[in-house]
């Protein structure tokens, strides 16, 4: 009994990850059945139709991801079902009530106006709304709100969990606890996805999924389910009534993209975590502003590892399926300024916000619903709100929120700065270098030792920028078109890429520390941890120890180091080596899949690096 | 490709892997200096059952404790191992076995006990060293409340001139002219542990705290003077929050305190101490330092009462006290009325070295040397030691304890017995073998597997004190049971 318990029990302290054994027996499994339904329906394919082939591995494949989400977040799994139920339902009635017929294009898009919208679809799409948004706000800011309540009104309320609840019978005493709330896994995905399929119907953009358990499918597909991609309606649910297709090609790609996933997941993520950025987030005192330095670089190798990592295995475990979820990263961290980055990370959140979120709010022609002949502010100020909710999105903490409105600024001081004449910009650089010179001198907070070492490189770089603007506009100076030129733009595209990756990792500093904390003291604990490793990097530098410590972590800096070697290696390089592997025989990529799982095991039970105190 | 190929493909993956699990040795290859892993077939799949893992590592342990004793000296008794296969051989080190008298060690404390008993009418003095265990006031602040609270006493003790590492109580900071100083730009420090390039090179000088502050106000334009500005952090103040003394160590800066707008100067001066008396408890103030000379603390503290100091010494295995000046030392422990000094030490030693001989070196004689120069420095005060907690490593890919803090732990044991001080055992108190891994995963210890949380730091404080204190209620309900009874009481 206890061994089925195990199997199939739910337990929070081992839930289904792609990075455990057990997960990948239950996908063999699995594959096992799906491979039993697609070959045996193959052969009756002509008698009893494809379809009923494909019905049967939708309603299979909904199952598997139910079990699986059940495995991971338990009876949460209820709630998963309440939002598929519903905007199901909702989603049919929104159609239901469209006054005129919708006219679809051969992709399901339309080009109806949405003005016009009957009343009581606008009615089912508030609902919707509500519904979903209120599920996120109750399970995901209940301590964020409770506590700003409480900030601004002297109160002490606290957070009381009405599902627990009920789950107890009307008590609060029995199975489920009430004064705390857990946060269901996945929640901010599938809701955005199904708030994304409501909103598409409701738009005429798509049209609702006759059969419930289609829809369910589309919402729990098991790869994506808990950190997404967030995959629209209208590029996924096609898919369900195409029939298997999988090239050798795509076959190798798929194993490409899992093997990929898993070693920036174990190899980089969790090594790097485990052995510095955990331990200097969890006490930066401990540390000194190098270690502190170090580790906030290092952690944005590793959130960018982990998150991309697991989204690779889950593009790469969909498409074995037959299934195509949309791209998600593209190498962030070669971006040249913080719009592009928003282009290449995250792209499937980012795209949401831009539907569902930006446009909404006015996009560049109105502001909270007032039309502005400025497009650029109102772009500008659409973009700030996108970002600051955004922000929201990922967390419930002040820091996140702090977070996204830094990436906010980043956003539109660039597009600013972008049309800026070179002398004003010199100008202004050369006011602002000496505006934190002043702080520098005067202030002695270490805040002010980080912003000014950062504003002497941006004003080196504006500097010689600007030199090479003078030169160009000296027209027999002129380097454009020459072999030269290319080189200045490798350098000019390089510096850039340095600066928009430094403007991110510090702004990662408010990301990870609001990160892995219990809600109840987020804000608290988030915003010290900010607070000492800004005083650390700014102040207790200690160079002495940095030969030190080099050594002593040098497995660690020899993983960042490669890591962003390989993240920096041109598409180019990187496309050949896909191909390669794809083109591979398959007796070679099974012994290359072999051989890379026990390389990767290496990094799981490897030692952990020693613990040094380095002193102040 | 049709789908039954690829689950083909993935089975025999997985058939593959499943003969490496077959082939590989449990304790995996060794190519030069490093092993290559593969799980056994149950835990891959997670099915290990908790109980066996237990079980086969403890069994190790027993096999390991069960070998036969050979005295080697008259310190320690200990016996030399040979481990019976090659896994012990491979993840143990060779320990010997000490014998520990098990006796009450909280009895060497009486005399601490009796000081505290008056407390009503004068100051008693803890002073607690150790590692970054109780930065930031941990663990000492859980002692000083809980004291101070029974025994009354206010002030949160020694503070550095610079306090490089934010307190949970008190915020502090310096500055010049209004400017706010950071470490690197406020006056020179110099300290007896850590970095060798913030020793002194022509003194010992380094007071109480093991650090010096070697200030020159004439330096400053203007003023000519560097303030040291004191301040509460949390809004809801506790006794340790109120003080009406202030004690300023050192030997020749001079100055004057605001404290409730009011200049208050030096009332009486000792060879390196000045004293100022606030007329009523005060939270904050402002300390106007002035002159040329070493800063080796400032105490917040009340005339009366217990007064607690906490001084950290990050990195620090204990071995520096013979290093300061021992005049220092036994003036302001005698002039303070220091009955306790807690000494925190030995967690630093772990990570460094796999060898039971070093430990033990350490321990009978770094230790023991350290202990003896403290004797001598306060005759009056009584000592307690606190081990190591416990602390753990990954072995096999498993978090397991240091193999070396159990036997570290024993050592202190039974020096400490042999000197005659108490000990307590930090980690028994977690629970012995493993627990940090416990500890870490209900959020009471850090992703380090050694440090402390703050909410860990707070259960390790209240399990000391009790230990502390339940000995003097113990006594007393003994020695109240022995009394003969009174014929007026019949």
């Amino acid at each position: 009994m206890d061994f089925l318990h195990h199997i199939f029990g739910f337990n929070s302290e081992s839930p289904l990850l792609f990075t455990q054994f057990y997960f990948w027996a239950f996908f063999a499994l699995v594959y096992a059945v799906f491979a039993i339904i697609m070959e045996v329906g193959a052969q009756n394919a002509q008698a009893k139709g494809i379809n009923t082939r494909l019905h049967l591995r939708n309603i299979f494949l909904m199952a598997v991801s139910w079990f699986f989400y059940y495995k991971t977040s338990g009876l949460f799994l209820l709630i998963l079902i309440i939002v598929t139920i519903s905007d199901w339902l909702i989603a049919k009635r929104i159609y239901a009530c469209q006054s005129s017929p919708i006219s679809h294009s051969p992709n399901g898009a339309s080009n109806s106006p949405q003005s016009g919208r009957p009343i009581a679809a606008k009615m089912w799409l508030a609902l919707s709304v509500v519904i979903d948004l209120g599920l996120l706000c109750y399970f995901k800011y209940a301590y964020f709100f409770t506590n700003v309540v409480n900030d601004l009104l002297g109160t002490e309320f606290a957070v009381f969990d009405i599902f627990a609840y009920i789950g107890n019978g009307f008590s609060e005493s029995g199975r489920f606890m009430v004064d705390k709330i857990i946060l269901p896994v996945g929640i901010s995905f599938y809701l955005f996805q199904v708030m994304s399929y409501t909103i598409d119907v409701y738009r005429g953009l798509v049209k609702p999924v006759r059969n419930i358990l289609d829809f369910g499918f589309y919402v729990s597909f098991f790869p994506g389910l808990v950190a997404g991609p967030i995959v629209r309606a209208n590029e996924f649910i096609p898919q369900l009534y195409k029939p298997f297709c999988l090239s050798r090609r795509l076959f190798g790609l798929a194993v490409f993209w899992i093997l990929n996933g898993l070693i920036k997941k174990i190899v980089l993520s969790d090594y790097l975590a485990v052995n510095l950025i955990d331990r200097v987030f969890e006490n930066p005192l401990l540390f000194s502003g190098f270690e502190n330095l170090f580790a906030l670089f290092a952690y944005s190798l590793q959130v960018y590892a982990d998150f991309s990592g697991y989204t690779d295995i889950a593009i790469g475990i969909a498409m074995l399926m037959g299934f195509y979820l949309p791209q998600n990263f593209d190498s962030p961290y070669k971006s040249r300024n913080p719009q592009e980055f928003w282009r290449r990370w995250h792209m499937s959140l980012s795209r949401w916000l831009k539907s569902y979120l930006y446009i909404p709010l006015g996009g560049n022609r109105s502001i909270m619903g007032k039309p502005v002949k400025n497009k650029i502010a109102a772009g500008n100020f659409n973009s700030f709100i996108t970002m600051l909710l955004g922000g929201l999105w990922h967390g419930a903490s002040w820091n996140f929120v702090i977070w996204g409105a830094l990436n906010g600024v980043g956003m539109i001081v660039y597009k600013v700065w972008a049309k800026m004449n070179w002398n004003i910009k010199m100008l202004l650089m050369t006011l602002l270098m000496g505006s934190l010179w002043v702080a520098y001198a005067l202030l002695s907070a270490p805040i002010w030792n980080l912003f000014f070492v950062w504003g002497i490189a941006l004003w080196i770089g504006t500097f010689v920028r600007y030199i090479y603007w003078w030169i160009e506009r000296i027209g027999h100076f002129a380097i454009s078109g020459t072999p030269r030129a290319k080189i200045i733009g490798w350098i000019s595209g390089g510096w850039a890429v340095v600066q928009t990756f430094v403007f991110i990792t510090f702004t990662r500093l408010f990301f990870r520390s609001g990160s892995n904390l219990d809600p109840a003291t987020a804000n608290q604990e988030a915003w010290e941890t900010a607070k000492n490793m800004v005083n650390q990097i700014g102040g207790a530098w200690n160079s002495s120890i940095i030969p030190d410590f080099l050594w002593e972590y040098r497995y660690v800096v020899i993983l960042f180091v490669l890591g962003m070697v390989v993240h920096w290696l041109p598409n180019r390089v990187k496309r050949w080596y896909r191909i390669r592997f794809c083109q591979l025989p398959i007796w070679a990529i099974i012994l290359i899949t072999v051989v890379a799982i026990i390389g990767v095991y290496q990094f799981v039970t490897a030692d952990l690096q020693a613990f040094i105190y380095f002193q102040f | 490709m049709r789908p039954r190929h690829i689950a083909y493909i993935i089975w025999i993956v997985i058939a593959l892997l499943g003969v490496v699990c077959l082939v590989v040795p449990n304790d995996g290859f060794s190519i030069g200096r490093y092993t290559l892993r593969w799980p056994t077939l149950a835990e891959a799949l997670e099915l290990t059952n908790e109980g066996m893992k237990e079980l086969t590592s403890d069994s190790l342990l027993a096999e390991i404790d069960t070998i036969g004793l050979i005295p080697t000296d008259s310190v320690i008794q200990q016996d030399t191992l040979v481990a019976k296969d090659s896994v012990a051989q491979k993840s143990q080190p060779i320990i010997p076995k000490v014998n520990v008298a098990n006796t009450d060690s909280r009895a060497y404390l009486a005399a601490f006990y009796a000081a505290l008993d008056s407390a009503s009418t004068q100051s008693v003095r803890v002073v607690h060293y150790g590692d970054s265990q109780i930065e930031e006031d941990r663990i000492t602040n859980v002692l000083r409340e809980r004291w101070q609270k029974q025994y009354g006493g206010g002030g949160t003790g020694l503070l550095p001139l610079h306090q490089t590492i934010p307190t949970r109580t008190i915020r502090q900071w310096l500055s010049i002219n209004g400017v706010v100083q950071t470490a690197q730009k406020g006056p020179k420090r110099y300290l007896v542990y850590g970095l060798r390039s913030m020793r002194l090179t022509d003194s010992d000088d380094y007071g109480v705290m093991g650090q010096v502050a070697v200030m020159d106000s004439t330096l400053v334009e203007g003023s000519e003077e560097i303030v040291m500005n004191i301040e509460p952090i949390n809004k809801k103040l506790k006794p340790h929050n109120y003080f009406n003394r202030v004690r300023l160590l050192t030997d020749s800066v001079s100055g004057y305190i605001i404290a409730q707008d009011t200049i208050l100067h030096h009332t009486t001066q000792s060879y390196t101490t000045l004293h100022y008396t606030i007329p009523d408890s005060t939270t904050k103030c402002e300390i106007h330092l002035q002159g040329k000379g070493n800063v080796y603390g400032v105490s917040l503290e009340t005339p009366t009462g217990v007064i607690v100091d906490n001084i950290p010494m990050r990195g620090c295995s204990g071995n520096i006290f013979t290093k300061i000046d021992s005049t220092q030392l036994s003036d302001f422990y005698r002039e303070t009325n220091t009955r306790l000094i807690i000494l925190q030490f030995g967690g630093n030693m772990i990570p460094q070295t796999e060898n039971p001989s070093t430990i033990s070196g350490y321990v009978r004689s770094t230790l023991r040397q350290q202990i003896r120069y403290i004797r001598t420095c306060a005759p009056q005060a009584s000592i307690l030691f606190i081990g190591p907690s416990d602390m753990s490593t990954r072995i096999d890919g498993e978090m397991t304890t240091y193999p070396l803090v159990p036997y570290m732990d024993k050592l202190l044991k039974k020096m400490a017995a042999e000197e005659q001080i108490a000990y307590w055992s930090m980690y028994d108190a977690m629970g012995g073998k493993n627990s940090m891994v416990h500890w870490v995963e209900v959020g009471l210890a850090g992703s380090d597997y050694v440090h402390f949380t703050h909410a860990g730091a707070n259960k390790i404080g209240k399990q000391l004190f009790n230990w502390i204190d339940n000995w003097k209620k113990e006594q007393k309900t003994k020695s109240q049971a022995q009394q003969p009874t009174s014929i007026d009481s019949i």
